[in-house]
């Protein structure tokens, strides 16, 4: 009796999401376990389904679920010194909103100051990643790719400062991460074994979760402070959100390549649309571009990456709910190509003006919420769902974005 | 069966000694193998494996490397330098408890031996 085919592993994996146990690289180290009990017992003679049935009955009720969070909790009690790093963060936030609500003097600077803490934080997670592993590889790629972030950041201060050199840096880090991001992604489409265990990979996976949550908390700020007070702090917000959240998912996408469920096609498919899709995202946040050449590039990036992951999905998902969700897709690919055109002055005004309110209608922001909660446990349609929903408040009621 | 209630504070250690003799292995290898050492007296389960060998990584003793194997990913560990020093410590202080116990388990014996019963 040889080793399970890959349909057997889909059906053990199934198994495993289905009983809660979401967390990536956990995932895959319980599935070659099960796996192995699985051949443990074939090869003692048992047919696939009685070998699976005797694995699963010698599991505990709610056992995925415990593992996981002491996982988990095993992991986070580590980076100490990150987690409070970045609750330093948070709190510099949450204080420069408050001043900036208040009219108090002083809410630029600390804004820097928080800045300056995403920067310190940032480079002290990678650097106890780092400092633990050893033998780790990829270190080059993340010193390079911490640079660009540290730029980046930079620029955002000197552009609140008002200072000099703000655009030269913006597009210094824009494209060296274009540069070094897609360069990674061929790189590791063509190498997939070696890339699979880099630091950077390796990081993704591990924090990807607490990235995403703190995303999603500057995100809330940034419609807090758009919607109090409609000023100019909320782009800056929202600057952070968009690039930090399109170079996380872009890097997180890497692992497929590595994955040998996926088909060649779908790989190759992969790369093309996503170093496009983070391009056309990241280039227009270069003052160079004028409009509405940016905003059509924008639209486009995400229209790109919707249309992507729902002909993925519906290529290769056994969902029973997939119909009604392909409605619900449909409808917000719809927006996305009416956001697209009404902005992109082909339109007479008045037809644009009926069709962005459409867009900017209520109905439209609670598909999205709808897609996002019943697509949570996917992680990229969550990821483009989570940009779409960022760039549908940041664009509201902004004329020209 | 008893074994099960004893073992839970020293997985830690068995996976160090099992990781010092072999260059790596991945989680499914260190549970049979402690199965076999033990004669089947030790089961390691699920819940008591990944989330001490997440512990020891993140805290460096540990370093884990992924291969593909038969359709799936294989997580493989192996012993930083901070893991093999970890080891030789764990494992004497590990035998000097196991003496410790005995000690006192064979303290009423040597007393009753005393009184000449």
């Amino acid at each position: 009796m040889g080793p399970l085919t890959s349909e057997q592993v889909l059906e053990l994996r199934d198994y495993l999401e289905t009983h809660g146990l979401t967390f990536e690289s956990l995932q895959e180290e319980m599935l070659d376990h099960i796996c192995s009990d699985v051949e443990n017992y074939m090869m003692k003679g048992l047919s696939f389904e009685h070998a699976i049935k005797k694995v699963k009955s010698e599991i505990p009720k709610n056992q995925f679920k415990k593992i996981q969070t002491e996982t988990m909790e095993a992991i986070n009690k580590r980076i100490r010194p990150t987690n409070f790093l970045a609750y330093t963060t948070l709190i510099l936030l949450v204080m420069a909103t408050i001043f900036k609500l208040l009219h108090w003097p002083g809410a630029g600077k600390i804004l820097i100051g928080a800045f300056i803490f995403i920067a310190i934080t940032m480079i002290s997670a990678f650097f106890t990643n780092i400092l633990i592993k050893e033998k780790e590889r990829g270190k080059m790629i993340l010193i390079a790719f911490s640079i660009t972030i540290i730029m980046f950041l930079t620029s955002l201060c000197f552009q609140l400062l008002h200072l000099p050199g703000t655009i030269f840096l913006r597009q210094g880090s824009v494209i060296s991460s274009i540069l070094l991001l897609s360069g990674y992604a061929i790189y590791s489409y063509f190498n997939p074994q070696k890339t699979a265990n880099h630091i950077l990979m390796e990081y993704v996976r591990k924090e990807g979760f607490n990235i995403e949550k703190s995303l999603i908390v500057l995100s809330i700020f940034g419609v807090g402070l758009k919607l109090w007070q409609n000023d100019f702090l909320y782009v800056v917000f929202f600057m952070l959100v968009f690039s930090i959240g399109s170079s996380f998912y872009f890097i997180r996408s890497w692992q497929y390549y590595a994955n040998k469920r996926v088909r060649s096609e779908d790989k190759f498919g992969l790369l093309l649309i996503s170093i496009l899709a983070y391009t056309m995202f990241m280039l227009p946040t270069i003052r160079a571009i004028g409009e509405p050449t940016r905003i059509v590039m924008v639209w486009s990036s995400i229209a790109i990456m919707l249309l992507g992951i729902s002909i993925h999905y519906f290529k290769n998902s056994q969902d029973s709910y997939r119909l009604i969700l392909g409605f619900f897709s449909l409808m917000i690919m719809a927006l996305v190509f009416l956001n697209l055109v009404a902005k992109s002055n082909l339109l007479n005004p008045g037809t644009t003006h009926y069709v962005l309110d459409l867009v900017y209608s209520p109905i439209s922001f609670i598909s999205l919420i709808i897609l996002f909660g019943v697509f949570f446990k996917r992680p990229a349609f969550r990821a483009v769902l989570l940009i779409t929903l960022g760039m549908w408040f940041f664009s509201w009621q902004m004329p020209g974005i | 069966m008893a074994a099960q209630e004893f073992i839970k504070g020293t997985i830690k250690t068995l996976v160090l000694k099992l990781l010092s003799e072999k260059r790596k292995m991945y989680g499914y290898e260190i549970s049979s193998k402690v199965k076999e050492l033990s004669n089947e007296e030790i089961q390691l389960t699920y819940g008591a494996l990944y989330p001490i060998l997440y512990k020891m990584e993140s805290e460096g003793l540990l370093s884990a490397e992924s291969e593909l194997v038969d359709n799936r990913a294989r997580k493989y560990y192996s012993l930083t330098k901070k893991g093999n020093e970890m080891a030789k410590v764990k494992v004497s202080e590990l035998e000097q408890f196991i003496d410790t116990v005995k000690g006192i388990l064979l303290a009423p014996k040597r007393s009753f031996e005393i009184w000449g019963r």
